[in-house]
Formats: structure tokens, sequence, C-alpha cells
């Protein structure tokens, strides 16, 4: 069994491997919220204290590789998709309150959302807009926040169903997030999820570390070397520690074999929390979870969250938007902070990652001004979603995105 | 001992026993826990360079404030067939002020604290926080209650006490919060703001460069009663050339009405709230205050006499 194999989490298909001897069975477990915890070695980074070192101004203008991929051919799938500057937002009355989500409520959403989005009130012909049944389907969901503030379950649910409308059955879909181990505790189980995959890139082996006994990432060959990888001028040493999260150093970020091997269509499903004065949702949600060697890319924030959508695993692959903000973060993330998390009770829906990630923005910077914690919005908050109209990924200017707001009761 | 305890137990002592480390020692060992809680998994430790792998987004304020080390004990307890669930994080900060610095602009003031020999803190039912010393101390709650969180803040807070990390009083020390008028200052809204991202999470006119945080600009802020009025007060390491123009570009950025009197700069923000600038040798204020702007011109007066 080599290290690929560890890419994948399965739900029905894990039943039949003894999970004593099995990677496998030992994520499962792990999925399961049970994993044991008596074979782990305690996470340290270094022995001796770190060196202090000032912080670091952000570089000016760091090149990167991205006109490299501006010439490779699109697709009638590539971004903006079908509907270049539509967004759909749909409050959702009361599928969440308190924190707890109405089921029922979060499908009916999903299906007038993706009605008023495509037209078609038929869920299988909304859907099957975007997919066949052939299609390898990724969700990518955002799982960080755990329990506090990630990607609703519930949400998913009504996602598959969507895709099995399609035709879609559920061998074909893999819920997937860079982290799998933080997967659990945001409620994506093998369990909960049965006959539907779950991947990530990071991950612990059975050992529960991220080492191997030979000291080799357990990781290290879910990132795609092979592919066209991100290149910016910037690097960041990092420690072991951290290299279990990032699996390689260098001016290199590469792609997961997720979106460059496995998945044909990747429906995104990101949730919407603040990230200083800008909105982090649909852009970042793929970019950031699809990439390795992301802590030196903060320096570059804008270009890192749009740049990596212009390559061809994720443009000509990521066809639809579905924002859960049943529950939203406004201040002090991206990390989960629940004295800021509130019931929002809002989905967004669009082909056009840049417009929903930009009605997304100007809705939190509306939240955030009424709660005072910000005055006004900032050009440089906006300054990723230019750059990603300016490489033909979709609809940053306002006054050409097309917003339909609906009400349910 | 309980059954869920001596269990939380024997996995720690088989934890110790594989690794050959000493426990994390300001985080709650299995025997302290309130009762019902149990570690969830073995703790973790993140240093400097590993903040990312830890915090991905958002780790650059906590690098801004010296960030040292973090301890993150996660804990678990079963109760009416629900799962609770608290995460421990136990940041050390290069020194007291920076510790209490990023204590306080997590904070929004008026939230709910406890008595913890005079350790500034908050608690609600899914989060609570606190500093002592150099370090900053925030849990986050899954399923929780207010009395969760305050047991477990109660727990820590010992530990640092008797650790000797005693409470930071802005007061009894030098720094920009010594300019802060102290009539109808709100304390628990004081913020030690250190570094462009604290700076600009204050307010987007403090997102420009030449103000100089991040090449040794520090500020402080707070709020007043009886409207809400805010003050942020920077001081520079030397006194800087005059501000006024520059300020005023950025003001005509974002605000109506710019206008000067003297030496002080006022502007207006789309709903109506007036904007107030002036600067006085190494230190300059800033006032965000309410429509009539009365308050804030006062406010901006007393600062700077």
């Amino acid at each position: 069994m080599d290290h690929d194999e560890l890419l994948e989490l399965t739900g029905d298909n894990n039943a039949a491997v003894p999970e004593a001897v099995s990677r496998r069975g030992f994520f499962r477990l792990g999925a399961a919220g049970a994993a044991g915890f008596a074979l782990s070695r305690t996470l340290r980074a270094q022995d001796k204290p770190a060196e202090h070192k000032p912080p670091a101004q952000q570089p000016a203008d760091i090149k990167t590789n991205v006109d490299e991929v501006r010439a490779i051919p699109r697709t009638k799938d590539s971004m903006p998709g079908l509907f270049p500057g539509r967004v759909v937002k749909v409050e959702t009355g009361q599928a969440v309150a308190d924190g707890r989500i109405d089921a029922g409520r979060v499908e009916k959403a999903v299906a007038r959302g993706m009605a008023e989005l495509t037209g078609e009130s038929d869920p299988a012909r909304a859907w099957a807009l975007f997919v066949k049944p052939q299609d390898i389907v990724g969700i990518k969901i955002n799982p960080i926040g755990g329990k506090t503030i990630s990607t609703k379950p519930e949400v998913v649910d009504a996602v598959i169903a969507g895709l099995l409308a399609a035709g879609v059955p559920k061998s074909n879909s893999v819920i997937w997030d860079r982290r799998l181990h933080q997967m659990p505790d945001a409620g994506f189980t093998a369990e909960r999820f049965p006959g539907v995959a779950l991947a990530g890139t990071e991950m612990r082996g059975p050992n529960n570390d991220f080492y191997d006994e030979a000291g080799e990432l357990w990781a290290k060959d879910n990132i795609d070397r092979q592919a066209k990888f991100y290149f910016a001028d910037l690097e960041m040493p990092y420690n072991k520690n951290l290299l279990a999260a990032m699996l390689n150093q260098g001016k290199e970020s590469y792609f997961t074999k997720v979106v460059t091997q496995k998945v044909t269509k990747i429906i995104n499903v990101p949730i919407l929390k603040n990230s200083g004065g800008t909105a982090t949702l649909c852009l970042k949600n793929l970019a950031y979870g699809a990439l390795s060697n992301t802590s030196r890319l903060h320096k570059i924030w804008a270009k890192s969250v749009a740049e990596p959508n212009g390559f061809p695993y994720l443009r000509d692959k990521a066809v639809l938007n579905i924002v859960d903000a049943l529950q939203a973060q406004y201040d002090k993330g991206p990390g989960p902070n629940p004295q800021f998390v509130y019931d929002a009770g809002l989905m967004m829906f669009g082909t056009d990652p840049v417009a929903v990630d930009a009605v997304a923005h100007e809705y939190l910077v509306k939240v955030r001004v009424e709660k005072g914690v910000q005055q006004f919005d900032n050009a440089r908050n906006r300054e990723y979603l230019d750059l990603a109209a300016g490489l033909g990924l979709g609809v940053a200017a306002r006054d050409k995105i097309t917003l339909r707001e609906i009400a349910l009761g | 001992m309980s059954a869920p305890t001596a269990a939380a137990v024997l996995a720690a002592g088989f934890w110790l026993a594989a690794q050959g480390t000493a426990p994390s020692p300001l985080l709650p060992p299995a025997s302290e826990l309130p009762g019902g809680w149990m570690a969830a998994s073995p703790p973790e430790i993140y240093e400097r360079e590993g903040l990312y792998g830890y915090i991905n987004g958002g780790s650059e304020i906590f690098l801004q404030y010296d960030f040292r080390r973090v301890d993150v004990g996660r804990y678990r307890k079963d109760e009416a067939g629900r799962t609770k669930d608290i995460t421990l994080d136990v940041f050390r900060m290069g020194s007291d002020r920076e510790a209490f610095g990023i204590f306080s602009i997590q904070r929004q003031g008026g939230e709910q604290s406890l008595d913890l020999g005079g350790a500034p803190n908050w608690v609600s039912p899914s989060q609570a926080s606190l500093a002592a010393g150099p370090v900053f101390v925030n849990l986050v709650g899954a399923e929780t209650s207010a009395e969760d969180m305050a047991e477990f803040l109660r727990l820590v807070g010992k530990r640092l006490s008797d650790a000797g990390h005693r409470p930071f009083r802005p007061e009894g020390h030098p720094g920009p919060w010594t300019g802060l008028p102290r009539k109808d200052l709100q304390e628990d809204t004081l913020r030690y703001l250190q570094g462009p991202l604290a700076a600009q999470g204050e307010s987007e006119i403090l997102a420009a460069p030449f103000w100089g945080f991040g090449s040794g600009t520090a500020g402080a802020s707070a709020r007043y009663s009886p409207d809400g009025r805010k003050l942020v007060l920077l001081e520079f390491p030397a006194e800087p050339a005059a501000l006024l123009e520059p300020v005023r570009g950025v003001f005509a950025q974002y605000l109506t009405e710019v206008r000067a009197e003297g030496s002080v700069l006022e502007g207006r923000t789309a709903a109506g709230q007036v904007f107030l600038f002036g600067q006085r040798g190494r230190r300059a204020a800033l006032v965000f205050g309410k429509k009539d702007g009365h308050g804030a011109r006062a406010l901006l007066a007393e600062t700077l006499k």
C-alpha cells in the first residue's frame, strides 16, 4: 500500500477492511471521533525557543507564474461558468436558529437557489447543467472552524441530493478539504456520509503522526509534483511541524491530486467569514484548499487567493458555488471566534466565484459597519476580486453583477 | 476518582510513557479537570515557525504581537446525550504587554468577567479569554455553557497564578494608554495596538503606511461613555513630520465634508458620524464620534491639551 491510498477515505468501501491492520480503517476510526490517542506523540515544533524576528513587511510586487496559464485554452466549463455575473442570495428564514440547522429548510433553500440561478424548476434538470452521471464530483467544504463555523453537513446533504437527481451516484462524490483530520470535528465522517468518499491532502498516518517511522510525510504523495504548479517568488523556512501542514518548502505550491487527478467537477461549498476587512469564501476556499506550501502565500494574499483559480484544475472544474452562510463570522476571522459568529440564515448561489465573492464582501462589510467593527470599505480589500476578474474568472464590478434576492418564509 | 477521570489519567500516562516528554506545564492535567471532562487528544504545541500549522489564516496578527508558542488542549464531556467540546489555547507571547495586547483586541467590551485576581478576562457560553503575565488564554467551546467555560477559565487562571504570572496593569507601565483621558473611559474596551493588523482592525484609516505601525508606532484605543465614542491614541518612536496633509488625503478617500480647523482635521462618514484627527509632538489622536460631534471634539481637546 503506498501513500496515495491515504488520499481517500471511503464510507461503505471501508467496511470490509480489517481495522486493526488497515490504514483506511484507522482513518475511519478517526472520522468517527474515536481515533486512538494513546498511540500518538505530542506535537512539538522545536525543543528550543524560537528566535524572535521582527514582523516582515509585505513585499511590494512578488512575481508569480500566473501568466503561463493564461494561454491554456479554456473549456465550456471554465470560470465564470454558465452564468457570469449572476448571483442568487436566499434568505432561508428559520433554516438556522441558535446554531441549530433545519435540514428540511436547507433542502428547500438549495432547491430554490438552484432554480433561480438556472431557470430550471426541476432539480434534476438544474443540476444536470453542471454535472453528468459519469463525473467524479468533488464537494469542497471548509471544516477548519470545527463546530464553531464550518460548512454544515446539512448543506452537503442537499448538494448530494442534487447530484443524485442529476444521476451522479454517491460513489462518484468526494467530500474534500486540505485537512482531512479536521473534517470529523465539523461533522464529516464516513458514518455520517455512507457511500461518499472523504478526501484530504494533509493527513496523519496509522501512528497518528504526520510522519511515518522513516521520517517521511504520510501525505507527501498527495500533492501532484508532475502537474503545473503555482510559483511565487518568495519562500519561508518551515520546521518539521509546519512542514507537515505545508507538505513542501520552496517557491512552488503544488496542487492536490484531488483536483489534478481524482475529480472531474468541483462543487464549491465555502462558508462566509471575514479576514480583516474583507470576506473570504469562494476563491480562497478553492485556492488555499487545493495548494500546498501556503504559509508563505499570506504575504501576497490578494494574488494568492485569485491566481491559483486561473489554473485549469480549478478554473475548468469548479462549476458551481453554493455558499453556506447559515452562520457567518463578521470579525476576528478567518480563525473561528464564536464571539463574532451569528445566525445569518443566508445561502448564495452562482457559477461565477468572483461575483459571488463580490456580493458577499459587500454584505459582510455592511454587517461589520453595523456592528461597529469597521467604519467603511477599503478598495484594497477588494483587490483580489479585481485580480481574479483580470484573469477572466468572473465579474468583480458590482454594477455589472445581477443579484437576485429571495426570501423564504 | 470517577471512571472517566481515571481513564483520562491512564491515557495521559500512556502518552507520556510513549513520548518520553513532560506534559505541557500550562495545560491542566487530567487530575484537575472539572467533573466529567476528559482530554480528547494529546496536547499539541506549536512554536513560532510552526504557528501556520495551527492557525493557517490569522497567524500574522499573533506574530505581530511577538507570538512564541501555543499549547493546545482539547477536552470533551458527554452530558445528557450531548458531547461538549472545549479547545484551550495557551499562547505565550514575548512580554506581558503583548499578551495583554492580543487579549485586548479580541474583546468588544461589555462582556461578563470573573474575579481572577485582577487578570483581565471575559467569558461567554462558547468562548472565554484571559491574560496574565506573558500568557494569553483563549477557550472555544461547542455545546458548552457559560458555567463550563468559567470553570475552565478559573482552572487555567489559577495555574497561571501559581506559576507566578501576574496580571498586566497598563496604568502601572509606560505606553500609549497613559495618554488616554481617564474620565468616562470604559475600562473593558481598552486595547493596546501593536503592528499593522491590529491598527487596521481599529480603522481602515490606520492602514496607510505613513503611520509606521510595524516600525515602532504603537497605539491604544478605548470607548468613552456615555455615547460610545472611540479614541485611538498613537505614539510614534520619534516626532514625525506634520501628518495633517497625509491624513487629509486618507480622510478624503473615505469621508465627506473634510476640513481643517487649525491643527484639527474633521470629516464625516456616509452615515454622518464625525471623525477627528489631531497631533501633538510624538502623539496623535483619532476620535470616531457620533453625528453631533460635540463629545468627539471635547475628547480630542482633552487628549491633546
